[in-house]
């Protein structure tokens, strides 16, 4: 076997992309694996941490920029797209990951998710779905299964959960993969397909949330590689993915949709212009 | 705790001593750096008798890593992802973050590592049974048999801890009413 090297011979490993922050996610969230695979991806692309910028928003997973060392910016709730599409189309030298959780990206940040991928902008999109609002201590998110019972929503909130998958194909993602957290490499491996391929890639990550939906631990036994191979039919995508039992992994679907990427054209502008604005 | 993650050894065969040694390292390193996270996972809750217990167990296995590199040449870089054939989800010595709770008692810290220590005994006895090359199979028994002491090493351990009751995980003051 002839091992893979890194896009560059600067070999950097997965322990560079960490900051020294410790994670205070629960023990036995998803998200540590995520966090772990996202470096293990970043060593594989081979930039380095500089030339790496992590946005996301607000919730439990949306904490993930402080714990890299790359650029980050930890955003408005539901905002991680747009900062990661203003920075895309700003500074297209860099590689940008937006990342965070269900709520964030298909609740309070749904319509920029929808307008995200219609534009198509060269950027990877890290969403780790537990299904729930965590951080806020357990309300139903945009995907929660409508029976789900808790003392928050007793009986379940009836409603039908959205489809992100089925959405990000209707509205134009270039890239479209499910995974699992407990996969860490096979994760790692589609955010590295996932960023080497041009235009908007959406990856959903079932990530359990061992405190507000214990039952998710069981995901583990539940998710399986899609029986199919990937395909570039956005209708035949899609057609799976609303069909099949939601646990199926790996790349879902990998089109050929030119990126947006207007024209750059730097702009000088002075500290002074800034402090101007800001400055009586 | 789910520690039923299916971890299938058919598979594991290796051409040649370089991609073995590879593998041996990641497991010892990857085993070393995934108590490390574990351990501070722990302090954060703070549960510091498992802490203590999985930083331990970090360092030991770190020791191993290292002695992989001095004794047998192996390669402290890694291979990328898709390159390692393991034979579950992820490197066989390596406890998966979803089996964690933040209620974990020593028992069930040592039950976890006993059960990685038995994968990792697995997918080298495997690799000595299943790999076309003697000199292969000579290593790959060496690693499985260092593996079995470290199965007889933790079963030892862990007799030094009484097993959890079984409501073990109530917590009365769970972290949702914060």
């Amino acid at each position: 076997m002839t091992p893979t090297t890194p896009d560059t011979a600067c070999a950097l490993t997965a322990r560079d992309y960490k900051s020294d922050l410790k994670p205070v996610w629960c023990p036995g969230c998803g998200d540590f694996s995520i966090l772990m695979s996202i470096t293990m991806a970043m060593a594989q692309i081979g930039r380095p941490p500089e030339e790496v910028a992590v946005i996301s928003g607000i919730g439990c997973s949306s904490r993930v920029p402080a714990y890299t060392n790359c650029y980050g910016f930890h955003g408005v709730h539901g905002r991680a797209l747009p900062l990661a599409t203003g920075l895309k189309l700003s500074r297209p030298d860099l590689l940008v990951l937006a990342a965070g959780g269900d709520g964030d990206g298909y609740s309070i940040g749904g319509n920029h998710f929808l307008h995200a991928c219609r534009r198509n902008v060269d950027l990877t999109y890290i969403v780790m779905d537990n299904q729930v609002y965590g951080m806020t201590k357990g309300q139903p998110s945009p995907t929660t299964p409508p029976e789900w019972d808790s003392a928050l929503v007793p009986g379940g909130t009836g409603l039908r959960p959205f489809h992100p998958l089925v959405i990000a194909l209707a509205a134009g993602a270039n890239f479209v993969a499910r995974s699992f957290s407990g996969d860490a490499n096979g994760t790692a491996q589609i955010i590295v397909d996932a960023i080497r391929h041009p235009g908007f890639s959406l990856i959903e990550i079932l990530s359990p949330c061992v405190t507000f939906r214990p039952e998710e631990r069981d995901w583990a036994k539940q998710v399986h590689p899609a029986a199919v191979a990937e395909t570039g039919d956005r209708a035949q995508a899609a057609r799976r993915v609303l069909t099949d039992d939601g646990f199926n992994t790996g790349i879902l679907y990998r089109g050929d949709r030119e990126p947006y990427q207007p024209a750059f054209h730097p702009v000088e502008v002075e500290g002074a212009d800034f402090d101007a604005d800001f400055l009586p | 705790m789910n520690t039923a993650s299916p971890y299938d050894h058919s598979s594991v065969v290796f051409a040649d001593r370089e991609t073995l040694l590879a593998h041996a390292y990641a497991i010892e390193l990857e085993a070393a750096e995934r108590y490390q996270a574990l351990a501070e996972q722990m302090y954060s809750c703070g549960n510091d008798e498992v802490a203590d217990l999985f930083a331990k167990l970090a360092e030991i296995e770190g020791k191993h890593a290292a002695e992989l590199s001095l004794e047998h040449g192996a390669a402290s870089t890694p291979m990328a992802a898709a390159d390692y054939m393991w034979s579950g989800l992820e490197s066989p010595e390596a406890i998966p973050f979803g089996d964690m709770h933040y209620l974990l008692q020593p028992y069930q810290a040592l039950t976890l590592a006993l059960a990685a220590e038995r994968r990792a005994h697995a997918f080298y006895e495997a690799a000595a049974a299943q790999s076309p090359n003697a000199d292969i199979r000579t290593l790959a028994a060496e690693f499985a048999s260092e593996e079995a002491d470290h199965v007889f090493l933790v079963l030892d351990w862990l007799q030094r801890y009484p097993e959890p009751e079984p409501d073990w995980d109530e917590d009365m003051d769970p972290p949702e009413s914060l």
